[in-house]
């Protein structure tokens, strides 16, 4: 499981920079050519196409650093013991939730492959596809993260 | 459909990306209205303005999806669909705002709605007119040629910007949202837009000269859910489409008023208004049928209308 | 709703993360509406990111990390302690100065705090400085940005509303600097109390000023080519973003030279993470506002309000509070779509100028952002330093105490603001 995700952070990471500098490269370019009178018209449709995997990658990317925030204000006053099984019940629904979107994202996709962005002529389910080709990774990294937590059950110590 | 008071209720949500005082959103109102009284409410039909439901792609991909929804969209989105829609978006394809209204009754326009229907989409009649665009510019233009060197905020689709190259414009792109500033700060020198959207974004208080020139017609269509309609009880179904017609001619009576009623609005800000010779804007941008690849299309269309 | 807004409040009181809680939330009301079309939850998230102007949020992230990574913030630091260090809280009110400044720049109230926190917010700790303080100062400030002009949110009200933008840029001037002041005043009370340190026993010599100036100079020099970017046209407003990274790369790179390539990688990586913590939240957000519109939700409490007073004052104020509790939980470009159509006609129909209506309401949407338990500047500024959602909310009551003020000035006493957009356009 371990070895999976580093695959998949490595990729996400190589991916995701790419597409960052693409678009800071795309969006400085296209307002400096416009001053020539060379509009790069699919730039805002390029750069937005772009910007959902990039928010994808680093919806994830912050899920395997744990960064995503909630309010622990009450959990904290729990038992070591509690904490634990709330935590394991809060993964649980998180994975119901990416598992959700995943599959709506792929119908989707599938439903509406026909609509295109106006002017880069491609499917707008490339962009839809970033929704379940990166839940499937979140699922990923969600499940390391319950497996660490079993396997750290009588751990009273680690608590996340 | 919902059983209630024993009888069935048919719910339809409508969505349009203009605010709820705009000509269509009243239009609209007005469609919810009839249908109400004439099915003694078994058809309710909900009004949702200013994109609450999501943008008109995203409403129509509901639609498509079987969702009680339907959407006034540019008719020119439907080519996704129907790949001929696209013609819609050129300019000068209708000589008139009659014409426009004609050809929706014509053979080859039915065939296109029976084209959207095997994809999940009922139209109801692309009769809702939003009115026809026009040079907004800070010098005065009455011929193609005064538009050289003006960079223009148009809409991004191929067949815009071509139209824009060949009446002699450099076509830019912009979000509209940044239309005003992009004006007063130089960054554009020209928007390119229909009167009601001019004015509800205020640049006229940053710009000069309105050039008359309504090059590209906005007809919009109302479009909703085939599997919704189907589900409708045939005599409804034909009572949604009359009425559906009926409404749609109104809120186009109602954005002809306005744009008088903006216009001169307008005027009374300072807005110049200038008078063009519309052929000679229609026979520069002529070329772009060509360049589309629509040339035959629009002869087609034309001779269907005899104009 | 009333199950979803159950099931929000106990997934988050089981520390459920934030973004996951509003989707889970959400999803409930799609259990409850049949006919409804499951595709749109996705579809929802996908289209909250299609907007060119939320691309502020990761450009702004970036050029704030890259600022840190090339040494521009340390120099800016070391000016600031020289102007401000014999001051109490002197890099607090260098976040309101600051945030006055990039006012003209960014329209985004989220990408300044986002920014202002990833380049102040460390040495504010260092200084000793809570992070709640810390926290509070700069996603607070950040509503200077928005409504200092050009404001992504005032172009969206114009819009939508129909009402002048340019009389609404410049409405927003005044209310802008006087919020400066109000912080300022907040913050520096709050530090002097705590005693938090000062770093020089004694004002600044010219020549500490005139030596720090200069070491920084590109640094204080970005925002000022920014603006005159913007004046003259060369790029939108959205823009500058991009802008701002490619200028704080070429100094870092070029003329600091302290930018090495590794950084560069190091930037971008924690950036993409930045990015995807506040995104996703805004992604299943954009969820639970798709069922609170189809619900009407809005218009049945508008129906309220109009029906609490008839005197304009109080109705405003009524609005503005609960534009308030609509911020605790949704994100601003949804409320300003959704709740200028409903409110503005109430207020218009009571007399009241829509410019003014406009300040005044943008102020309270864009406060939403700084509000927990959902606000996506408060959330970009404690993220960044980990600051504990409820530590924020403690330490962020006297700043909300200041908004308050200005807010009631705001509608009680519009001409000292709104004389501004009448000179101009009469
Ligand atoms: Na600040
Ligand atoms: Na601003």
């Amino acid at each position: 499981m371990k070895r999976i995700n580093e695959v998949i952070s490595k990729l996400e990471y190589q991916v995701g920079t790419v597409m960052l500098i693409s678009i800071v490269v795309l969006v400085f370019a296209s307002a400096v050519l416009r001053l020539f009178d060379l509009p790069i018209v699919w730039s805002v449709d390029a750069s937005q196409l772009m910007f959902v995997w990039i928010s994808m990658i680093g919806a994830d990317l912050a899920l395997k650093k744990r960064s995503h925030m909630g309010v622990d204000l009450l959990v904290r006053s729990f038992p070591a013991k509690l904490q634990k099984v709330i935590a394991l019940i809060s993964y649980i629904l998180c994975g119901a939730f990416i598992v959700f979107i995943a599959y709506w994202g792929i119908r989707l996709c599938i439903l509406n492959y026909l609509r295109t962005y106006q002017t880069l002529k491609i499917s707008y389910s490339f962009a839809t596809a970033a929704i379940p080709t990166i839940a499937l990774c979140m699922f990923s990294s969600l499940l390391e993260q319950v497996i660490d937590l079993l396997l750290h059950w009588k751990d009273t110590q680690r608590v996340q | 459909g919902k059983e209630s008071d024993g009888k069935k209720v048919y719910e339809l949500k409508l969505s349009t990306v203009l605010t709820d005082t705009d000509p269509i959103s009243i239009g609209l109102g007005q469609l919810a209205k009839s249908m109400d009284e004439l099915t003694g409410g078994e058809v309710k039909i909900e009004v949702y303005p200013s994109s609450q439901l999501g943008d008109t792609a995203d409403v129509l991909e509901q639609a498509k999806s079987g969702a009680n929804v339907g959407v006034v969209i540019d008719t020119g989105m439907l080519a996704d669909y129907v790949p001929d829609m696209a013609i819609y978006t050129g300019p000068y394809v209708f000589d008139s705002v009659k014409n426009a209204r004609a050809f929706i009754e014509t053979d080859l326009f039915q065939s296109w709605d029976a084209q959207l229907a095997t994809h999940g989409l009922r139209d109801l009649g692309c009769n809702w007119y939003q009115g026809a665009r026009n040079f907004l510019t800070s010098t005065r233009v009455v011929q193609p040629s005064d538009l050289k060197g003006l960079r223009v905020r148009t809409m991004g689709s191929k067949v815009a910007q071509e139209s824009m190259k060949a009446m002699g414009a450099t076509p830019t792109s912009l979000a509209w949202s940044e239309a005003y500033s992009g004006l007063q700060s130089k960054v554009i020198d020209s928007v390119e837009a229909q009167t009601t959207a001019v004015y509800g974004s205020s640049l006229h208080e940053v710009t000069k000269y309105l050039a008359k020139t309504e090059h590209f017609l906005l007809y919009t269509g109302l479009v909703i859910s085939e599997k919704w309609f189907q589900s409708l009880p045939e005599n409804y179904r034909t009572l949604l489409v009359q009425e559906a017609i009926k409404a749609g001619d109104y809120a186009t009576e109602l954005t002809l008023q306005k744009e008088v009623e903006y216009n001169k609005l307008m005027a009374e800000k300072g807005l110049t208004f200038v008078d063009v010779d519309k052929n000679l804007f229609k026979e520069a941008s002529a070329k772009v049928y060509e360049t589309m690849g629509w040339a035959d299309l629009k002869a087609k269309i034309d001779a269907q209308l005899g104009q | 709703m009333g199950v979803v807004a159950i099931l929000f409040v106990v997934l988050l009181a089981f520390n459920v993360p934030l973004a996951f809680t509003i989707g889970l939330a959400s999803l409930a009301f799609f259990f409850a509406n049949d006919g409804i079309s499951w595709i749109i939850p996705v579809q929802k998230m996908v289209a909250s990111t299609q907007s060119f102007p939320l691309l502020a949020v990761p450009f702004f992230v970036l050029a704030g990390n890259l600022m840190n990574e090339t040494g521009i913030t340390r120099r800016l630091v070391k000016f600031s302690t020289v102007l401000t260090g014999h001051l109490a809280g002197g890099l607090a009110l260098v976040s309101c100065v600051l945030s006055t400044f990039m006012g003209g720049i960014s329209g985004s109230a989220c990408a300044d705090a986002a920014m202002e926190t990833r380049i102040l917010g460390p040495a504010m700790l260092d200084r000793g400085y809570t992070k709640g303080y810390a926290c509070s100062v700069n996603a607070l400030s950040s509503l200077i940005t928005a409504t200092i002009p050009p404001g992504v949110g005032l172009i969206l009200y114009g819009v939508t509303g129909e009402v002048s933008i340019g009389k609404l840029f410049l409405a927003g001037v005044i209310p802008g600097i006087l919020m400066c002041a109000i912080l300022m005043v907040t913050s520096w009370g709050i530090a002097k109390k705590r005693n938090y340190p000062v770093e020089n026993d004694r004002p600044p010599t010219a020549r500490e000023v005139w030596d720090a100036f200069v070491e920084s100079i590109w640094a204080l020099m970005f925002p000022i080519i920014l603006i005159v970017g913007i004046r003259f046209g060369l790029f939108t407003a959205s823009e500058a973003g991009a802008f701002a990274v490619v200028y704080a790369f070429f100094v870092g790179k070029y003329i600091y030279k302290e930018m090495t390539w590794k950084g560069l990688w190091n930037v971008v990586k924690t950036t993409l993470g930045d990015n995807g913590v506040i995104l996703f939240i805004i992604m299943t957000s954009a969820i639970l506002g798709y069922g609170i519109i189809y619900d009407k939700v809005p218009q049945t409490i508008a129906g309220v309000i109009a029906g609490v007073s008839s005197n304009p004052h109080i109705i405003m104020l009524v609005i503005c509070a609960f534009v308030f509790l609509a911020g605790m939980v949704m994100e601003g470009t949804v409320n300003t779509l959704l709740l200028t159509p409903i409110f503005l006609p109430i207020v218009r129909n009571l007399g009241v100028d829509p410019v003014h209506f406009g300040i005044v309401f943008m102020t309270t949407v864009t406060l939403g952002g700084m509000t927990p338990p959902v606000g996506t500047a408060m959330y970009s500024a404690c993220a960044i330093l980990e600051c504990p959602i409820d530590e924020y909310t403690k330490e962020s009551l006297p700043f909300f105490g200041a908004i308050l003020i200005e807010v009631v000035l705001l509608i009680y006493l519009p001409q000292i603001f709104m004389w501004l957009p009448n000179l101009v356009f009469g």
